[in-house]
């Protein structure tokens, strides 16, 4: 073991000259020396690059940006709990926010002078102590049809049309265990029907040939190239394939869709506090909001409802009754709904 | 500098770019709190528990098992086709089909799944042919996987057909066999640990691979263990212990398989080159047209439709309709971020990683190639079953260790910064490179290292003149592949690449995820015809270096097992590479 | 007669390796073929073999033609048995294994095919070390290995390339022996290729001397030795003394030369073997091997030359010295007790010792 320290050591003194001479980079060096002139910002969303070059270019303040999928960022996130490096922190889904804010976390107790703007639909979803902010909403399921197959009249207007004989092996949707925003889908469907009637439900829509695919693109593939007539996926993916021309219109039941919020949080142990502070009080202001909505950057997601009300929405959602899942509740369940799904639907 | 100080430097190495940061990862599957907060060395099983009762869990770990064996046979058997086509027999354009198996080798593995999605794929060109049922099937992701990972096989099995000498063909025909019987009792014995060896890295790329995993995989609804892996890291709140006893599960399976390697291999010595100075001649082929065909058909379906589909994609219109060609996709990577920008510096992780790599591999590898003591022999066995560590895997341990306050105080807070990227990229490839640099050590016949000490030359004097001339070919290619390898990586760059500094494929994911699929396809196709270009010309360069020193290196026998003082074979050098008719 | 080779030729486009040799192996007899680089052996081996086409001439084996131009039986149907220079050993076979796959090939009855192995075990003294791989053999046991595979069908004809060569010096010397009492005892008819004389010489019955792709002279291994038939024979078969000679007169004698006198340096008369053919007035060599002249360090007698010693080298049973002639050429010689470096010694030939070649 001594031997083994030993030879760690020298090995450790060996990288340390040996980046020291020529591998670190002199970008590296300085953020190392001073790393409290930049924000560190991991994102899971489409319009996280151009709200962190907007903010550069308005605050001067550097904005190193990780943009990655929700996955990932949860896992480095988890994996540097010990030892946060990140300031600010926006995805989709308040379940895993709720659980970081659990584990103490993300910063509470603070407010942007920006949350003034919150609309009502922003005021229901920020948590009493103010641990993490929506920006955004979209659904996590709502209903879409081909049109070329399925005429406006016949479309499904609740969950249960889904089970006619006339979308018998018609009907696609996500695999929970695989795409993020499914999961709430689930969650949502579990809150409004109850559990063992969901069951049954997911069970019935098995029994008529519903068809698993992995994430939102595929499923949408599908339903836009007529593999299937319907499908059921996150909304603003389903709006977009039909602001692009796809022969697609989107529906939302009348028994209610899941509310999926975006939201953005700041580290607990923030190495730039203050500029995390400016961040998010910058994206609840009327130029970051408009920034979220540069589609040509963004693409679907940019397509959400908003929760300021300094913006409108890019594409107006009509006859939505808004399902709000408590992400503890959620959250709580969430392994073993994914793996009744997985066991009982999925196979 | 000594042969010593050299065992300390390659374990050193070895525990700090992998061991460390993997037992920071594995270890939780039995300490799960060990990077809590606050931190506990509470012993549980439930890492272990919740893999049993996740559906995913054992099905996935049969799923990967099954997948990687059977892939690993149909690759070695199209591998071992190939090698024997271009080796073995004067097939015409050889030359062309050989640069067409590195091109599979370092196509980007989701350049080739996307590739396949766009043509099989929900809306592709096939979507509703036949095909579409076997592709996105257990039979076709195995398929899928054989068809890119061949080269591997391919590679190996062509090195060997190299190292054997004629003579113990023709011992084999003067003791009355066929050719058929010198085949099946000669040559193919002779190729197994070759065939083996190819095999054995077809199936730890399968059992780290994720692209097909998540895509194909997950279509034809076949979990694998990669994927389990990624559901434990990707559920909230991670399962990282979960996560830690998959991990620990792979690792167990390529073990496994390394220890059924050695068994098959017994104690049969193949460690020099048997059977005279002269190369396996080329046989004359009967229809080279068929052959041909069939080749060509190979990489048609291997390499040129997939890539089609991406580059079809590249030039359709953003949002527009099919068919309509425009280079706007194109245009739109130049001067922003997630554009070129990630290509470049990707190139530069790549040559960097390659080259440390590289270095490290060479230590490592002449480390080993002498017997060590029991930490060598741990750190040896660690290195090589570490060869299917999935990215994420390596890129979590990687944070674990690299984010430990106590690095910080000491002025080794690496992670989030370039390095500890660069040295995960290199931990990543090591295990490879480490198993075909040793592999091709056993090529220098230690004599020629004694003889180098006692002309008064030191251990560096003795890497730079005997190891790197002699095997220069072999670290060429293992640098290559190193580098390739490194422009696309995704998973580990996900996790570890400095904030605000993406990585090429981090880039071509955020376009896909963004649903700017022609942009992403644009930074794919313009990524691989450049690194293709840099290949080719690296390649180009390696050739003219090697034909100049061929003389010196390839023909002539230094296989070690002649004496000094032997008089050279003269009639061999009055009748230069002369093959006889039933040469193989 | 075994093997009959007829006026063979093999030119690999402009490059002759071998031009019109005609040689014939009666059963049982050992030739060798002994040859510097480059003199055409190996392709003589491989014609044989089968791994190379004649451009002229036929082989014939046991009455049956193997090869000439346009017809070659292939290698596995010639019944002819080799041994590779580095031994061409298959390494995942055991000794067992690889002597016992030429018999599988010729699908003898496994009875036999054991039996067969286990006498050849015994006759190559390899008999615990049947289980061995070849990586696990020294050289001199995988040689043994190679060998008993040749011999395992009791091919007519044992092809040995060079099996020498991979063998240290001292391993050689105890190999040569034992290799000659292998072949005899298999009663095989063996053509051995070597560069070696005393290998040539230890092993066969006859020896065959090549250059450059041609026949330069057959015979016994002492005929070759003492009466080579030009220069390059007699340095190729053992260190040599030339003294510039004329015949003087030849007296007939029944046999292979005659015998008569020349003049060596134009002055001294000596005795010496001519061969048949050479008359009076030829001027040539006199070749005098070391081993026939002796060194006396008191008066000189006739048929003594005096000699001033140039240098000295103790070989252990004796010191070979290079001693200067006077008016003469520097020679070779050996002696039992020591000398040291410019003493004058005396130097007496063995008159009857004394070759001729004409020039």
């Amino acid at each position: 073991m001594r031997s083994l320290l030993k030879l760690a050591s020298s090995l450790t003194a060996l990288a340390t000259l040996g980046l020291g001479a020529g591998l670190v980079t002199p970008a590296m060096t300085e953020a190392a020396q001073r790393p409290h002139l930049h924000l560190i910002f991991y994102s899971a969303q489409g319009y996280d690059a151009a709200e962190a070059a907007a903010f550069q270019k308005a605050t001067g303040i550097r904005v190193h940006l990780s943009d990655m999928s929700t996955g990932p960022l949860l896992a480095k996130v988890s994996a540097e709990a010990q030892n946060p490096k990140w300031d600010v922190i926006w995805f989709d889904g308040n379940g895993a926010m709720a659980a970081l804010n659990q584990q103490g976390q993300l910063l509470r107790g603070w407010t942007p002078s920006t949350a003034k703007n919150y609309n009502r639909l922003g005021r229901s979803l920020l948590p009493k102590d103010h641990a993490y902010f929506p920006t955004g909403v979209t659904s996590a399921g709502a209903l879409a049809y081909n049109t070329k197959l399925v005429s406006a009249k016949n479309a499904p207007r609740t969950w249960q049309e889904l089970l006619k004989p006339e979308f018998r092996n018609a009907v696609g949707m996500n695999n929970p265990a695989i795409s993020g925003p499914t999961y709430p889908l689930l969650a949502g469907l579990f809150k409004q029907m109850g559990v063992a009637k969901g069951e049954t439900f997911f069970t019935k829509l098995k029994a008529n040939g519903l068809k698993i695919y992995p994430t939102n693109g595929n499923t949408l593939q599908a339903l836009a190239s007529g593999r299937i007539k319907v499908a059921m996926f996150q909304d603003s993916a389903e709006l977009y394939a039909k602001r692009s021309g796809d022969p697609v219109n989107v529906i939302y039941p009348r028994g209610g869709v899941t509310m999926l919020p975006s939201d953005i949080a700041i580290s607990a142990h923030a190495p730039d506090m203050a500029a995390a502070k400016r961040f998010v009080t910058w994206v609840l202001s009327k130029r970051g909001q408009h920034v979220m909505q540069d589609i040509r950057a963004a693409g679907s997601d940019s397509l959400f409802q908003p929760v300021t009300n300094q913006i409108k929405p890019l594409l107006r959602r009509t006859g939505v009754h808004w399902i709000n899942v408590n992400p503890i509740w959620a959250g709580e369940h969430e392994t073993p709904w994914v793996n009744w799904f997985t066991n009982n639907v999925v196979r | 500098m000594g042969f010593r100080t050299l065992n300390g430097m390659a374990a050193a190495v070895v525990v700090i770019l992998i061991a460390l940061p993997l037992l920071a990862l594995l270890l939780q599957s039995i300490w799960p709190d060990l990077f809590s907060l606050p931190p506990s060395l509470r012993i549980s099983g439930a890492g272990f528990n919740a893999l049993f009762q996740d559906p995913y869990g054992i099905r996935s770990i049969v799923d990967s098992a099954g997948l990687a064996v059977s892939t690993a046979v149909i690759a070695t058997v199209l591998g071992g086709a190939v090698a024997y086509l271009l080796e073995a027999v004067e097939l015409p354009a050889r030359g062309f089909f050989t640069a067409m198996t590195w091109l599979v080798l370092l196509a980007p593995s989701f350049l080739i799944g996307q590739g396949w999605q766009f043509l099989f794929g929900p809306g592709g060109i096939w979507a509703k042919g036949p095909l579409v049922g076997i592709l996105l099937s257990p039979v076709g992701v195995a398929l899928v996987l054989s068809l890119k990972l061949f080269p591997f096989s391919t590679l190996a099995i062509s090195g060997a057909l190299r190292g054997i000498g004629q003579d113990v063909v023709h011992a084999a025909r003067l003791s009355g066999a066929s050719l058929w019987t010198t085949w099946r009792r000669i040559l193919v014995p002779l190729l197994l640990p070759a065939a083996l060896a190819g095999a054995l890295i077809v199936l730890a790329e399968v059992l780290s691979d994720f692209g097909v995993a998540s895509t194909l995989a997950q279509t034809a609804n076949f979990p694998l263990l990669t994927y389990a892996i990624y559901a434990a890291m990707e559920t909230f709140p991670v399962n990282f212990s979960e996560a830690a006893a998959l991990a620990v599960i792979l690792v167990v399976l390529v073990s496994l398989a390394q220890w059924v390697e050695r068994w098959i291999m017994g104690r049969r010595g193949y460690a020099t080159r048997w059977g005279g100075s002269q190369n396996l001649g080329r046989q004359p082929l009967a229809r080279p047209w068929i052959w041909l065909a069939a080749i060509s058909a190979l990489f048609v379906v291997a390499f040129v439709l997939p890539a089609w589909g991406i580059v079809a994609v590249s030039f359709e219109s953003p949002g527009g309709s099919f068919g309509h060609w425009t280079l706007a996709n194109y245009l739109s990577l130049w001067g922003r971020t997630y554009g070129l920008d990630t290509f470049v510096r990707s190139l530069g992780y790549a040559v960097a990683a390659g080259g440390l790599g590289l270095v490290v591999g060479i230590v490592v590898s002449i480390a080993w190639w002498r017997r060590g003591g029991w930490l060598i022999a741990a750190l040896k066995a660690l290195t090589t079953t570490t060869i299917a560590i999935p990215g994420i895997v390596l890129g979590a341990g990687y944070i674990f260790f690299w984010n430990q306050p106590i690095l910080g105080r000491i002025g080794l807070a690496l992670y989030g910064t370039p390095a500890a990227l660069l040295l995960a990229y290199v931990a990543g490839t090591l295990p490879y490179s480490v198993r075909v640099a040793s592999g091709s050590m056993v090529q220098i016949p230690p004599n020629a290292i004694f003889a180098a000490r006692t002309a008064g030359a030191g251990l560096t004097r003795v890497i730079v003149r005997i190891f790197i001339p002699m095997l220069r070919d072999t670290w060429f290619r293992v640098w290559l592949i190193s580098f390739a390898g490194v422009i696309f990586e995704l998973p580990v760059s996900e996790l570890l690449y400095p904030a605000g500094a993406p990585t090429l494929a981090v880039g071509i994911i955020h376009q896909i995820h963004s649903m700017r699929f022609g942009t992403g396809a644009a930074l794919t196709v313009i990524s691989t015809v450049l690194m293709g270009v840099m290949v080719g010309a690296a390649q180009f360069l390696q050739n003219r270096c090697s034909r100049r020193d061929e003389h010196k290196h390839s023909r002539t026998h230094w296989a070690g097992n002649r004496m000094a003082n032997d008089p050279p074979s003269a009639p061999r050098l009055s009748a230069p590479r002369k093959e006889g008719k039933f040469s193989l | 007669m075994s093997l009959e080779i007829l006026n063979l030729s093999v030119r690999y486009g402009a490059v002759t390796a071998l031009s019109g040799v005609s040689l014939a192996v009666g059963s049982g007899e050992i030739v060798a073929v002994l040859g510097p680089s480059g003199s055409g052996k190996t392709t003589l081996l491989q014609v044989l073999a089968g791994i190379q086409n004649p451009s002229r001439g036929e082989v014939r084996l046991e009455g049956r033609t193997l090869a000439r131009p346009g017809l070659s039986v292939a290698p596995e149907r010639r019944g002819i048995g080799m041994v590779f220079q580095d031994f061409a050993l298959w390494p995942h076979m055991t000794v067992v294994d690889t002597i016992r796959f030429p018999l599988e090939t010729l699908r003898t009855p496994r009875r036999e095919q054991f039996q067969r192995v286990s006498e050849l075990l015994a006759l190559v003294h390899l008999g615990s070390l049947g289980d061995r791989y070849p990586h696990e053999l020294s050289g001199g046991q995988r040689q043994r290995v190679a060998i008993a595979r040749a011999l395992a069908t009791r091919p007519a004809l044992i092809l040995l390339d060079e099996p020498m060569s991979s063998l240290d010096a001292r391993l050689r010397e105890t190999m040569r022996a034992d290799l000659a009492r292998i072949l005899r005892q298999e009663r095989a008819t063996a053509l051995y290729v070597t560069h070696d004389r005393l290998e040539a010489m230890a092993v066969a019955d006859r020896v065959l001397l090549l250059r450059s792709g041609q026949l330069i002279q057959a015979g016994t291994p002492s005929e070759l030795y003492e009466q080579p038939s030009d220069c390059f024979t007699a340095e190729f078969m053992g260190p040599a003394n030339w003294f510039e000679a004329e015949v003087v007169n030849v007296n007939a004698s029944p046999g292979a030369f005659l015998t008569g006198t020349v003049s060596i340096q134009g002055t001294t008369l000596l005795k010496a073997r001519v061969p048949v053919g050479v008359g009076p007035g030829t001027r040539g060599a006199a070749l005098i091997r070391p081993e026939h002249l002796h060194v006396v360090k008191a008066c000189p007698k006739p048929e003594t030359w005096q000699a001033h010693v140039t240098q000295a080298t103790y070989l252990g049973a004796h010191w070979q010295l290079q001693a200067a002639i006077a008016n003469g050429p520097s020679v070779t010689a050996y002696h039992p007790a020591a000398v040291t470096v410019g003493e004058e010694i005396g130097l007496r030939y063995e008159s009857n010792t004394v070759w001729f070649i004409p020039i």
